[in-house]
């Protein structure tokens, strides 16, 4: 009598593709060695799975508009199944995945998946296939390597495309440009190289980019500002880009979070274009290299901005009056510059001022006594300038201060009403290390036989 | 009508339309017949399925005269059928999707159940080979390895050792 095993490889697997692939077919490569070896074919596996999840799209699609009882159970059915498959995704072949794409996003909009753990994983270059019905394609944090594929751009539905926080490598592809109703780009914390590319200009809808931390080189394209309107948020913190800042940034009328830090631009900030960015609350350019003054328009014509770092840049001159026009400002860091001139006791107009960092620049004369007018401050870095005279004593009304360095300030002599301290002299770092400063001046005698100044006496 | 001969030198009279349910057989009147429907001279198509599956599948050279008459008896009884629609059209079918009929058809013992699938390959008939499969896909779903052993009558040849290094390998299938 013929037997099971007599039969041919082809009609075996033929036999076994009505078979469930995991359940059974996975399972009778144990019965015997020629079975193992007639069912353990990669490709045959492949196909295998591949026809079992085309059944599933198959059946979600003919149940897709339906509301009776059956399809309801049915896509319930199916919809478990995937999920099951769904950790799968990366161990089976481009055409398993492509499968896979297609079946999650039946009826759906977007894809969604937290696949972490997946070493070696990549993005497919089916992943065009999922066609342009896709909104959101968010694959952060999925420990995804390799490049991005080109094909990515026949995606042109997306409005959302999340791929940050993996191992992405090689360039951004320029195919990028055909997403035209993206408005959230986030490639961040990738290890992506290369220009960004101009085509990125066709994107108007964008309000958001974020591209930070990756290893990008060249310019901020241009184009980029060519149309951006809605832009909201750039943020190319932490690449080696080099170049200016465009002076096109004036077209990003709604801009309000602009953050270039750690890169290598050089050139002076875009003055001209601060004039029309009304909305923006949030301007980091520190450690790069620009050179230049602090433009007189970033005060009044930004009266949003809370955020302002340019720290560690080759900035000159003096900081302009017109600073302390932006009256929301929160956290101002100007150290590590080559500034000059006083600290303007309009500074007292900030009233929310929380953080003030000029730490290290050449700025002199007396400290404002007007700064006593911003309460709330909690960080307070007068360090390494030729300020001189007497801690005004209007500064006894900063009880929120934790963090105060005026050290390295030669010319600084002791606090005002503090007689005893009249023998005094600020010498080094000086530094409370509590997070609150209660009664900052009043109580600067208790704090000395507290240890929270390091002093040196003359 | 058309004379087919089974390996074993049995010979059938069946009409055309059901004949050609096989592929083969089809394919073979096609290249020997002329346009105006006469008659295809019989003994030569016969001869060529029978050379040909004797060299080729010896299985079926061998086959007892019941497969074919087995075949046939499929053939016959779904010769009304009508022709099955393309592919991209098909409803997704599922091993259960086998009609009442087939399925006492195909009630057989497993080697004959074997012999048809293999006959039904060698004629080309594409719905009687997937009906074939599916019956045995359904004898083999949701049991476990020993009870398809026991079923098929399949000797476990492998160590144990072996064994425990194939389910190690498929051990993603069984975390579910």
């Amino acid at each position: 009598m013929l037997q099971l095993t007599a039969i041919p490889t082809e009609l075996l697997q033929e036999i076994f593709s009505w078979t469930h692939p995991e359940y059974d077919l996975i399972q009778c490569q144990r019965l015997c060695k020629s079975m193992h070896r007639q069912l353990s074919n990669q490709q045959f596996l492949k196909t295998n799975f591949q026809r079992h999840l085309l059944d599933l799209v198959n059946a979600s699609a003919t149940h897709e508009n339906l509301i009776d009882q059956t399809a309801v159970a049915a896509s319930i059915s199916a919809a478990e199944r995937l999920q099951e498959m769904e950790h799968r995704w990366f161990k089976w072949s481009e055409l398993y995945q492509q499968v896979f794409i297609k079946v999650k996003l039946r009826g759906t909009s977007e894809l969604e998946l937290a696949l972490s753990g997946y070493k070696n994983g990549k993005i497919p270059s089916s992943i065009q296939h999922v066609g342009p019905q896709l909104r959101v394609l968010n694959l952060s944090n999925s420990s995804l390597q390799g490049e991005i594929p080109a094909s990515i751009g026949a995606l042109t539905g997306l409005q959302r495309l999340d791929l940050s926080h993996n191992l992405l490598e090689g360039v951004i592809p320029a195919t990028i440009g055909h997403l035209r109703l993206l408005t959230h780009l986030d490639l961040s914390a990738n290890r992506l190289s290369g220009r960004i590319p101009e085509s990125i200009g066709n994107l108007s809808m964008l309000k958001m980019i974020n591209a930070s931390n990756n290893r990008l080189t060249g310019p901020l394209p241009n184009a980029l500002f060519q149309d951006c309107s809605n832009l909201e948020a750039i943020q190319f913190e932490v690449n080696l880009l080099d170049g200016s800042i465009p002076h096109e940034l004036i077209h990003a009328t709604n801009l309000k979070t602009l953050d270039l830090r750690c890169n290598r631009l050089t050139g002076t900030l875009p003055a001209q274009a601060f004039t029309r960015l009304q909305c923006l609350e949030s301007l980091d350019v520190s450690y790069n290299q620009l050179q230049g003054t602090i433009p007189t328009q970033l005060g009044p014509s930004c009266p949003e901005l809370k955020h302002l770092n340019l720290s560690h840049n080759l900035l000159t001159g003096e900081i302009p009056l017109e600073l302390w026009d932006a009256h929301q400002l929160r956290n101002v860091y100007l150290k590590q510059n080559q500034l000059y001139g006083e600290l303007s006791g309009k500074i007292g107009n900030c009233t929310r001022l929380s953080a003030l960092s000029v730490s290290n620049n050449s700025l002199s004369g007396k400290l404002p006594p007007a700064l006593g007018e911003c309460r709330e401050l909690s960080h307070l870095m007068l360090s390494g300038n030729q300020f001189e005279g007497i801690i005004p004593k209007t500064w006894e009304t900063l009880e929120h201060v934790g963090y105060f360095d005026l050290g390295g300030n030669p010319g600084l002599k002791s606090c005002e009403g503090l007689s005893q301290g009249s023998g005094w002299k600020f010498q080094e770092v000086v530094k409370t290390s509590n997070s609150r400063f209660p009664q900052f001046f009043a109580g600067l005698r208790g704090m000395w036989s507290k240890g929270f100044f390091r002093l040196r006496v003359l | 009508m058309v004379r087919i001969t089974s390996s074993d030198s049995q010979e059938f009279s069946v009409s055309q339309d059901i004949a050609c349910q096989s592929q083969l057989i089809k394919n073979m009147i096609e290249d020997v017949g002329d346009a105006d429907e006469q008659p295809i001279p019989l003994p030569n198509v016969a001869g060529a399925i029978l050379q040909k599956g004797g060299s080729c599948f010896p299985s079926i050279s061998n086959a007892p005269k019941l497969t074919l008459f087995a075949v046939i008896e499929y053939a016959t009884m779904h010769k009304d059928d009508p022709p099955s629609a393309p592919e991209t059209d098909a409803k997704p079918s599922t091993s259960e999707d086998i009609e009442d009929r087939d399925k006492q058809f195909l009630n057989v013992d497993q080697g004959t159940l074997f012999e048809i699938i293999l006959a039904a390959n060698y004629l080309d008939m594409k719905s009687l080979l997937d009906v074939g499969c599916k019956t045995v896909a359904n004898m083999i779903k949701g049991k476990t390895v020993e009870e398809v052993r026991a079923l098929f009558n399949i000797v476990n040849d492998f160590t144990p050792e072996e064994e425990e290094q194939i389910r190690k390998e498929n051990e993603w299938c069984e975390d579910r």
